[in-house]
């Protein structure tokens, strides 16, 4: 027995004695869920799976309430009424449409964060792809989606860093730059790249940057120069229209919403969609962004529809009657499949002890009246006409799938028509304008003026995040309009640097007035 | 768990107590009497134990003269003399008159556990609490922890509800860090990390507390939240000759629902403006509550001879939660062995736990949805929409589901097992010299099953989809630990030396795999055939599988001195190098010193018999949460790129890598002061903390440029923490017949201020703005801020209140604005702090809170007269706030439609706007509670020839609570559980509180 006791006393004891030495001071960490990076660019194969990324952050971009299709909010087309207790949320819808906004609205952080996580993916892109063979065309298409991504933060923010490198010390920290060289880089960057970029179109490229997309965007950088840099530059705009106009390789499509469904590949307007997908491409939240709660059920939808934004009276009165366009706007009674009219038990009923609070004129039958009560903080539950412009798609969950156009022909269209227009040519303008108002069913323009083309330009490209630019452009952003009693400051042009980027670097300034 | 198991083990378990009780036959006995004095002063001691030394239950104390006289059966051999501060003494029965001399503080005082070793309590020199097990908690009690809650100070124990299946937030001496682990290390039997979940109550002999940072530096890198050593009970002689000593103990309770949500009642709700009346009257926290039954049944077999002795060990217990389809069902099986060998200089410790647990967790949203849930609905329907969604009154209408059906048409369950096994081997081969191996596996594997009814309405999937949802997912946690140590104990003349020196190998491998359907033909597959999923779901989004590893390796010494038992001193040495660290920074270092002296010991003080002033410091650390931090990894995006037509996936860095990451680092230092007065009576001490954390990780802000995301992992925070704690223990009454005693113990905390929370890479200013209230109704609406800075932006007004300190430092303040009526419209106004002339809800805003406790108090009483005891323990939190979240989105009736709300809307009924978060929805939630009461009887049947114990009691827990808050729970709330349980942004009350139950429980331990 004893011996069995000090046998295993010795075998514990080497035992122990050989695991110290074997991984006595061993502490390499060990990965196995994930691909380490020094690995993953020494095999080719794995290019076109980096690449994606600095595309599909276009997702973000565009789907999300706060991106492009809410974007319109703070212009004279949508706006995210307070309904009751719904929608105030501190307050930031109401100041988006006064322009009272300030640097910590979530909105003005998130277009910041999202549009500098597209520059710097494709700066980290660049950089993994330099040291690799034929790349030269990834090489040209991810600096012309930078400069896209650019395109907005000049757009949006003005004098922002141009940021063009990943390999910067870690406690690296860039300045601002001022517009003017942003907009030097944007249009640099773009006519450098423009011979490498491809000039075919349909499946392989809808979704992705070719030669036309990049003359597309140097066209809005051009039209919009005055405001970006105080010099105009119609010539430069007229030949990037051109130069996409007369390819011949774009048209308008048949039917106004084959934009804007579930597919819309095979639309010959598109220059650069967004493929949304319930499945692969999750972002796209207007569905429920916009519907009445009570909507749901009728359009098959598994979540709750949320209620907010809809469009403003005097955008929906705009329209003529017999718009094709206005089917985008969805108001009137709501009936269901059965065609009984829907009912809203929530509806604002009269309150004895706040006589003067709004109730729903019409009781409980669910009624979108285009007519909105006020902005706050009692908006009527059942007010505004809602954002139909994407057919509603069938089992749609938390996201839905329609395809969203950035950039598409119609606006290649009615840009030719203003670029005439300030050039001295309404004459030839309305040619271009009218095309687009015959697809449209409506009768075409005698005359082209700032004013017509503006409300044009409404009407075709609403909840496309193209108004505010237009409006700043066109002079009128800063107008006083419903809801919106005072004139906003000349520096409401540009958003303010949010508050959480300037807190992380001390060099960069905050743009004027904020 | 095998159901036949449970069943066999039910009937073994029901027998047992049946057939007890029944068995209980005279014996023969003996009377044996002394006295009992001081062997220094030779004065006689009232008030000592005198016991049969194997059977505590049977005896005596002595009288006012040091008398006692005792009667036991003809089978006791020894009798044992036990008293406060002096050695207890065993002493063989060889006569009918047996006096004794007590040496007071001599060898065998009681010994306290402090990591890799033991150490006599009188020469401990850091803040270290033992509780033993006859102190910890009784009643209700399923979670080990449950057993100090209150008892140590400066450490506190919560839980906010009484949910069975969550983990209580331990937190020791406030916080030291926010973006690692603040929890306390446990260390079970030696083995580091150990879960709770391995434990069973009953198994439990004593429970340190190594409070400050000298003593838990031994541990290195992951003491910095403190450690907590738990020792199991052993095997000890049995009784008479027999071979083993019988222990069985079962118990039942009975807990309820102590506090509901303030709701509407149906008629309140129908004076609200917009009130739907569904005509019907439903309490809805009555329809998703039930009173919850639990059991517990323990039976554990031990004994020792000379050189071996083992304690086995099973435990079994069922509890029902007291919302619908919650509860949990345990067993637990322990061995724990040890043999001598080699004539005594090998010890051989083999200790094997296993635990299998079911847990069903019902789906916790429905409290959520009940508290807004239509009063005047009907819990069932039969009109065409309640009849599609399986029956349950069902309306469309947003963020409106029937939680009854939720609870009720839903599956969510988890098991849980776990084995620990460990081996020890000690080889003494001179006497003083000791070297020891350990080697321990810890196996944990948990299973979680869903499944979402195709008929139920609301999913956190989906909404009014008739799908089915199914997931099912497994997680396995594989720890080994290997460690190799020496010591050398020696003594000369005055001088006691003790060294130790050892090395420590752990690895922690983790693996992880979910699958996930939708579309399923029948609900009676529920989660056991994901493969006839027909709904259309990306890879990622059905499944998923991820391991990853890691390695801990520490060299560790230690020196204890201590001369004439009045000097003492202990230094630690822990350098600590982890896989978890960056490529540049890999090894730690942690230094721990502490030292004492015992001024009774030279100077003779009328009354005092110890008097101990130490002082200590000491450097701990933090690992990072989760491996791979430090590296630049590519994984799969959430979308896909389309591209030609089809998605392909998009791979893109996991992170912003941190090749510098590196451990936090906690240096303290703590004075305290010991003291015993009186022959022991009265005993305590006082202690003072101070702590400085620095190198904290966190998730902190980076510019956006250059960096592609705003967030990385950095070493950049700073925060400083103190803190006063004082505990006594009085022995007030000590007759022969009856006892009192009561201990008391405090804590103050001062406010945990951030020093620091910017680096050279995250710069400028620093203010962090958390508990973001969020949708519906309040999203972008924050509550708690914090920055380094005392200077705030300039839009904070925050101006001294009355009862808190304007402090942005401080973490956990609570800032609102200040409600000040309503104006003639009858819409909310609030105060314009910075006078601008406009109200701005963002910018308007004073300190009216914070979440962390100032003051903590627990205090314990025990009687016993004969073989009665009562005992009750009141623990009481001061200085914390709480924000009512459910008030602040539900509190005013513009928010009332198909949906109901918070009482609070009577308050503001004449509001027309709103919900606005302001100071009314803030409140002090300072509380005391009588957490624990027991009163029983312990028999004495020492005529019994085969009983040798019987205690009955009743037990109740959380009987009342004072408090002025007026939501379900004023417990602190530690971290915000929307936002991972950060700690910087503590003190919300979101809506998914479990309610605060009360319980009452009779329960028998019987001793064979």
């Amino acid at each position: 027995m004893k011996k069995i006791f000090i046998s295993t006393g010795i075998l514990i004891m080497v035992l122990f004695t050989g695991l110290v030495q074997q991984s006595c001071t061993k502490l390499d960490e060990e990965v196995y869920s994930d691909y380490t990076g020094d690995l993953f660019f020494q095999d080719p194969g794995n290019l076109i799976y980096a690449f994606g990324v600095a595309y599909t952050n276009l997702y973000q971009v565009a789907g999300h309430k706060f991106g492009l299709i809410g974007f319109d909010c703070g212009t004279d087309i949508t706006c995210v009424p307070q309904r009751g207790g719904d929608w105030f949320d501190g307050g930031e819808w109401h100041r988006w449409h006064r322009h009272t906004w300030t640097a910590s609205e979530g909105y003005v952080q998130r277009w910041w964060n999202v549009l500098y996580y597209g520059v710097n993916t494709c700066n980290r892109l660049l950089l993994q792809f330099e040291p690799l063979e034929d790349v030269e065309p990834a090489i040209a298409e991810l600096r012309a989606l930078r400069a896209l991504y650019y395109y907005w933060l000049i757009d949006i923010f003005g004098n922002v860093p141009i940021q063009d490198r990943f390999d910067v010390p870690a406690d690296y920290k860039p300045a601002n730059n001022t517009r003017l060289e942003v907009y030097n880089f944007i249009e640099t960057e773009l006519l450098e790249v423009m011979d490498d970029l491809s000039k075919e179109t349909g499946l392989l490229y809808y979704g992705r940057i070719n030669y036309y997309t990049a003359q597309m965007i140097l066209a809005k950088l051009y039209l919009n120069a005055e405001v970006y840099t105080g010099t105009a530059q119609w010539t430069k705009a007229m030949n990037a229209a051109d130069e996409i106009i007369n390819s011949g390789k774009y048209n308008l499509s048949a039917d106004f919403f084959d934009n804007f469904k579930e597919d819309a590949s095979n639309s010959p307007e598109v220059i650069l969609g967004v493929a949304f997908d319930q499945i692969n491409a999750r972002a796209l939240e207007i569905h429920l962004f916009t519907l009445h709660y009570n909507l749901v059920d009728k359009y098959g939808f598994e979540d709750n529809s949320w209620n907010g934004i809809c469009f403003q009276e005097a955008f929906f009165y705009s329209f003529e009657e017999d718009d094709y366009r206005l089917n985008g706007l969805l108001h009137g009674p709501q009936y269901d499949n059965e065609g009984n009219q829907i009912e809203d038990p929530s509806y604002e009923k009269f309150d004895p002890q706040n006589p003067t609070k709004p109730k729903d004129p019409d009781g409980p039958g669910l009624n979108l009246t285009p007519d909105l009560n006020m902005l706050e903080p009692n908006c009527l539950r059942q007010c505004g006409a809602r954002v139909a412009k994407f057919p509603f798609i069938e089992g749609s969950d938390r996201y839905t799938g329609n395809d969203f156009p950035i950039f598409r022909y119609a606006d290649v269209l009615l840009m030719k028509a203003e670029i005439l227009l300030r050039t001295g040519n309404a004459g030839e303008a309305a040619t271009f304008v009218n095309q687009v108002r015959s697809r449209a069913g409506v009768e075409p323009f005698g005359t082209v003026t700032y004013e017509n083309l503006l409300a044009e330009r409404g009407r075709e490209l609403y909840v496309e995040g193209h108004r505010r630019s237009d409006m700043i452009r066109f002079g009128t952003y800063f107008d006083t309009r419903w809801e919106k009693t005072d004139v906003s400051p000349d520096y409401t042009k540009l958003w303010p640097i949010p508050q959480s980027a300037l807190s992380v670097n001390e060099n960069l300034q905050q743009n004027t007035g904020y | 768990m095998n159901s036949y198991l449970r069943n066999f083990l039910k009937a073994v378990f029901t027998g047992l107590f049946l057939g007890l009780g029944t068995i209980i036959l005279l014996a023969q006995e003996k009377t044996i009497s002394g006295v009992v004095t001081d062997a220094e002063n030779r004065e006689t001691l009232i008030g000592v134990n005198v016991t049969a030394a194997t059977d505590r239950t049977i005896g005596t104390i002595t009288d006012l003269d040091g008398n006692y006289r005792i009667t036991v059966p003809d089978t006791v051999m020894a009798l044992s003399f036990s008293f406060v501060g002096y050695a207890t003494q065993t002493i063989e029965i060889t006569s009918n008159t047996i006096n004794v001399r007590l040496s007071p503080g001599q060898e065998l005082m009681e010994v306290v556990v402090v990591g890799y070793g033991t150490q006599r309590t009188r020469e401990v020199t850091s803040a270290v609490t033992s509780v033993k097990s006859e102190d910890f908690n009784e009643g209700n009690i399923s979670d080990p922890i449950q057993l100090i809650q209150g008892k140590v100070a400066g450490l506190s124990i919560a839980k906010p509800g009484g949910d069975p299946n969550a983990d209580f937030t331990i937190r020791l001496r406030g916080l030291s860090t926010f973006g690692a682990n603040t929890e306390p290390l446990i260390v079970i039997d030696g083995v580091q990390g150990a879960s709770l979940n391995s434990i069973d109550p009953q198994d439990i002999a004593s429970m340190d507390v190594l409070k400050d940072a000298s003593a838990a530096a031994i541990y290195g890198t992951r003491a910095a939240s403190g450690v907590i050593l738990i020792t199991t009970k052993k095997g000890e002689i049995a009784k008479d000759g027999r071979l083993s000593n019988i222990e069985f103990s079962t118990s039942f309770t009975v807990e309820s629902v102590a506090r509901k949500l303030s709701v509407l009642s149906a008629e309140d709700y129908l004076t609200m403006p917009n009130a739907t009346d569904f005509e019907d009257n439903t309490d809805w926290m009555d329809a998703i509550t039930r009173d919850g039954v639990s059991q517990v049944y323990n039976l554990s077999l031990n004994g020792a001879s000379k050189n071996s002795s083992y304690r086995v060990a099973f435990n079994y217990r069922k509890g029902n939660g007291i919302v619908l389809n919650t509860g949990f069902e345990q067993l637990n099986g322990r061995l724990n062995f040890m043999q001598k060998a080699l004539n005594d200089k090998l010890t051989l410790n083999l200790n094997l736990s296993a635990t299998l647990r079911d847990e069903t967790y019902g789906a916790l949203e429905a409290l959520t949805f009940a508290a807004r849930y239509n009063p005047t609905a009907p819990i069932t329907a039969d009109d065409d929409f309640s009849t599609e969604w399986g029956g349950y009154f069902q309306r469309e209408a947003f963020y409106f589901f029937n939680p009854v059906a939720i609870l009720e048409q839903n599956t969510l369950d988890g098991q849980k097992n776990e084995i620990l096994g460990s081996l020890k081997a000690d080889f003494e081969p001179i006497p003083g010299l000791v070297f020891s191996g350990f080697y321990s596996q810890n196996w944990r594997n948990q299973l979680y099953g869903q499944y979402w009814s195709k008929n139920s309405y609301w999913t956190p999937y989906a909404i009014g989809s008739h799908l089915g949802f199914a997931r099912k997912e497994t997680m396995d946690n594989f720890h080994q630990l290997f460690e190799f140590t020496g010591t050398y104990d020696r003594s000369f003349d005055k001088f006691n030396f003790k060294i130790l020196g050892g090395y420590s190998w752990q690895e922690n491998v983790f693996e992880n795999f979910w699958a996930f359907g939708k579309g399923f033909l029948t609900d009676g597959f529920s989660y056991h055939n994901l493969g006839s999923a027909s709904g259309e779901l990306s890879n990622q989004e059905a499944m998923s599988s991820y391991k990853s590893s890691s390695t801990l390796i520490g060299f560790f010494a230690r020196v204890n001195a201590n001369w004439n038992d009045a000097v003492f001193m202990t230094a630690n040495f822990r350098r600590d190098g982890s896989s978890m660290f960056g490529e540049n920074n890999k090894w730690g270092n942690f230094p721990g010193i502490s030292a004492g002296a015992d001024i009774r010991r030279f100077v003779d003080i009328p009354l005092v018999n110890r008097l101990k002033i130490r002082g200590s410091y000491g450097i701990t650390g933090n690992l990072p949460p989760e491996p791979y931090l430090s590296q630049l990894l590519f994984n799969i995006t959430n979308e896909s790129f389309f591209y030609n037509g089809q998605y392909i996936q998009a791979y893109a860095p996991v992170r912003v890598e941190n090749p510098d990451l590196k451990w936090e680092m906690k240096k303290e230092w703590g004075v305290g002061l010991d003291f015993a007065l009186w022959s022991y009576r009265v005993s305590g001490s006082l202690d003072y903390y101070n702590s400085l954390s620095t190198d904290l990780m966190f998730y902190a802000r980076v510019p956006v440029p250059p960096y592609p995301s705003d967030r990385m992992w950095l070493n950049l925070g700073e925060m400083r923490n103190s803190g006063v704690e004082f505990s006594v223990s009085v022995l007030a009454v000590q007759q022969a017949n009856f006892k009192y005693s009561t201990d008391l113990n405090l804590t103050k905390y001062f406010p945990t201020k951030l020093v620091r929370i910017t680096n050279e890479i995250s710069s400028a200013t620093s203010l962090l703005e958390l508990g973001w209230l969020g949708a519906p109704f309040l999203t972008g609406v924050r509550t708690i801020i914090v920055s380094e800075s005392n200077q705030l932006p300039g839009y904070f007004n925050v101006i001294d209140s009355t009862y808190y300190i304007n402090d942005p430092n401080f973490i956990g303040q609570i800032v609102a604005p200040i409600y000040t009526g309503l104006d003639s419209l009858g819409r909310l106004t609030f105060e314009d702090v910075d006078g601008d002339g406009t109200f701005n809800a963002q910018k308007d805003v004073r300190v009216v809170g914070n979440g962390l406790p100032k003051f903590q108090i627990g205090w314990g009483n025990t009687f016993t007269y004969k073989g009665a005891f009562m005992n009750f323990f009141i623990r009481g939190v001061f200085g914390h706030s709480l924000v009512n979240v459910n008030n602040s989105r539900y509190g005013v009736p513009v928010v009332m439609g198909v949906q109901s709300g918070m009482e609070q809307a009577l308050d503001f009924i004449d509001a027309t706007n709103g919900p606005v978060f302001s100071d009314v929805h803030v409140e002090r939630a300072d509380y005391v509670k009588l957490d624990n009461f027991a009163l029983g009887y312990n028999f004495n049947l020492q005529d019994s020839k085969y009983i040798s114990g019987l205690k009955i009691y009743i037990a109740g827990q959380n009987l009342f609570t004072i408090t002025k808050y007026s939501g379900v729970e004023p417990e602190v709330r530690y971290g915000d559980s929307y936002d991972n349980n950060n700690p910087l942004a503590p003190g919300l009350d979101r809506e998914n509180t479990y309610f605060r139950t009360r319980s009452l429980t009779v329960g028998i331990n019987l001793m064979f």
